[in-house]
């Protein structure tokens, strides 16, 4: 019994690891700090399986839940750690590395390629404001009212956005968000 | 008691899943779906949409980190085994649903073949069962009290941080006297944040609701909807402001249809002037 708690968390890494990690790296950027993020997905997933439920989503959308959470917080973790840290001998700041492979895994299967350009097809389609305010609360954790703030928009507007682009998405995306999730 | 009503709260559903409320409205969506099975698929829909844009882009893991995963948790399962139990004392002893004391409990997975993880879901959901009323109690609790805080925060921020950007309006019946209804509005121009303190305002008549209204250029622009407690008070921090106090005269409040109105259906009630710049 206790090797086949081991056997499910492997075989719900095989499934979801590759696609929890392109969405930590759209956070948190470097890569092995965005491993080390996906760790802390499942050990926490691993520890805390009473918390999914399966009436209430899909164990990708709970897995997503969970990394999303960890990599913002390891991005004000880091955040707080540069304010508190002087900056090096050169005055210069610290340098974000971009990871490429975000771009385009060449691993990635066929269907995973079509996937994603439905998917980033669907989002391209919106306003730019909606898709916006949208990519900030989902990629930077941010609150509308923090989206409104960022954006010098009115609150009310960046509510009406967020909803709008989320129903329109919904429409462009339900049958295939339903098989990504599930 | 929820303070949002169900309409409000299938509009946030969609907030909610992209991750954009704030915690008093997380909390309140995240009760309310345990108990509302419609309002619990409509937000499982919208979660649905946000999964496929959060996980669109696959990055394949370096091929050690299975290894590396599997390694920590086995390291943890060691670290967690119980020790030998007492001779005679059977571990079958302790009821179903009551935790070994002091040990955390291991998570109740049923191995699964390469199958899947429908399988893994239904495994997961019912391994859990036993746990799950003491979490979501718990959760609820939890998240019920960060609502809390998070919304005196906010109160204090809008408050505190104003500095000399804090516009105060007090707004009274033009015929009060002492005992008559009253609001105090602050409205922090520099943050665009503002919270309305209601007082000895009875609560509106059934279908009905109060609403706030700024007048900006002459106009009526509709800053929100609130009721009032059985006591007569109301903090109402959801405020939706113009852009700027540029234009605004006065705080007025009316009585409308629940829900609000595009427009004052009925006079104000009670209102008082902006203070100049």
């Amino acid at each position: 019994m206790e090797a086949g708690d081991e056997r499910a968390l492997a075989a719900l890494y095989d499934r979801h690891a590759a696609r929890l990690l392109g969405q930590v790296m759209r956070v948190v950027r470097e890569r092995s700090e965005a491993e080390s993020v996906l760790m802390k997905v499942f050990l926490q997933a691993w520890r805390s399986a009473g918390t999914f439920d399966a009436e209430r989503g899909s164990v990708l959308g709970w897995l997503s839940t969970i990394a999303r959470s960890r990599a913002l917080d390891h991005v004000r973790a880091t955040a707080r750690r540069e304010r508190r840290e002087p900056l090096g001998d050169d005055g210069a700041a610290p340098v974000v590395l971009v990871d490429e492979s975000i771009g385009a895994d060449p691993s990635a299967t066929v269907e995973e390629r079509e996937t994603r350009t439905r998917v980033e097809a669907a989002l391209a389609s919106l306003p730019q404001g909606q898709r916006a305010a949208i990519e900030l609360a989902l990629f930077e954790g941010l609150t509308h009212v923090e989206i409104a703030e960022r954006l010098s928009e009115p609150l009310g507007t960046v509510k009406t956005r967020i909803r709008s682009g989320m129903m329109r998405l919904r429409e462009l995306l339900a049958p295939l968000a339903k098989e990504i999730a599930s | 008691m929820t303070p949002y009503s169900r309409d409000e709260l299938l509009q946030l559903a969609p907030l909610y899943a992209a991750g954009a409320t704030t915690p008093e409205e997380t909390a309140a969506v995240e009760r309310a779906v345990r108990e509302d099975e419609s309002l619990a698929l409509e937000v499982a829909a919208y979660r649905d949409v946000a999964t496929s844009l959060a996980t669109a882009r696959s990055v394949a893991p370096s091929p050690d980190l299975r290894a590396r995963l599997l390694d920590a948790v086995a390291t943890e399962k060691q670290k967690s085994v119980p020790a030998a139990p007492v001779r005679g004392a059977a571990v079958s002893a302790v009821p179903s649903g009551q935790r070994l004391s002091g040990r955390a409990p291991l998570p109740r997975w049923v191995p699964v073949s390469l199958a899947a993880s429908l399988v893994l879901a239904v495994g997961l959901a019912a391994g859990a069962v036993v746990l799950r009323g003491e979490l979501d109690a718990m959760r609820s609790s939890v998240a019920a009290l960060d609502a809390r805080l998070a919304a005196r925060e906010r109160t204090l921020n809008t408050l505190l941080e104003a500095e000399r950007d804090l516009k105060v309006v007090y707004l009274h019946p033009a015929d009060g006297g002492a005992t008559a209804p009253g609001m105090q509005f602050f409205w922090n121009a520099k943050q665009g944040t503002a919270v309305a303190h209601v007082f000895r305002l009875s609560p509106a008549p059934d279908g009905r609701d109060y609403q706030i209204w700024a007048l900006v250029d002459g106009k009526p622009v509709s800053l929100g909807v609130f009721n009032s407690d059985a006591d007569g008070h109301a903090l109402v921090e959801s405020l939706t402001l113009p852009p700027s106090t540029a234009g605004v005269t006065a705080v007025l409040v009316s009585v409308e249809p629940k829900g609000g109105s595009e427009q004052p259906t009925t006079a104000p009630f009670m209102g008082g002037s902006f203070p100049a710049s």
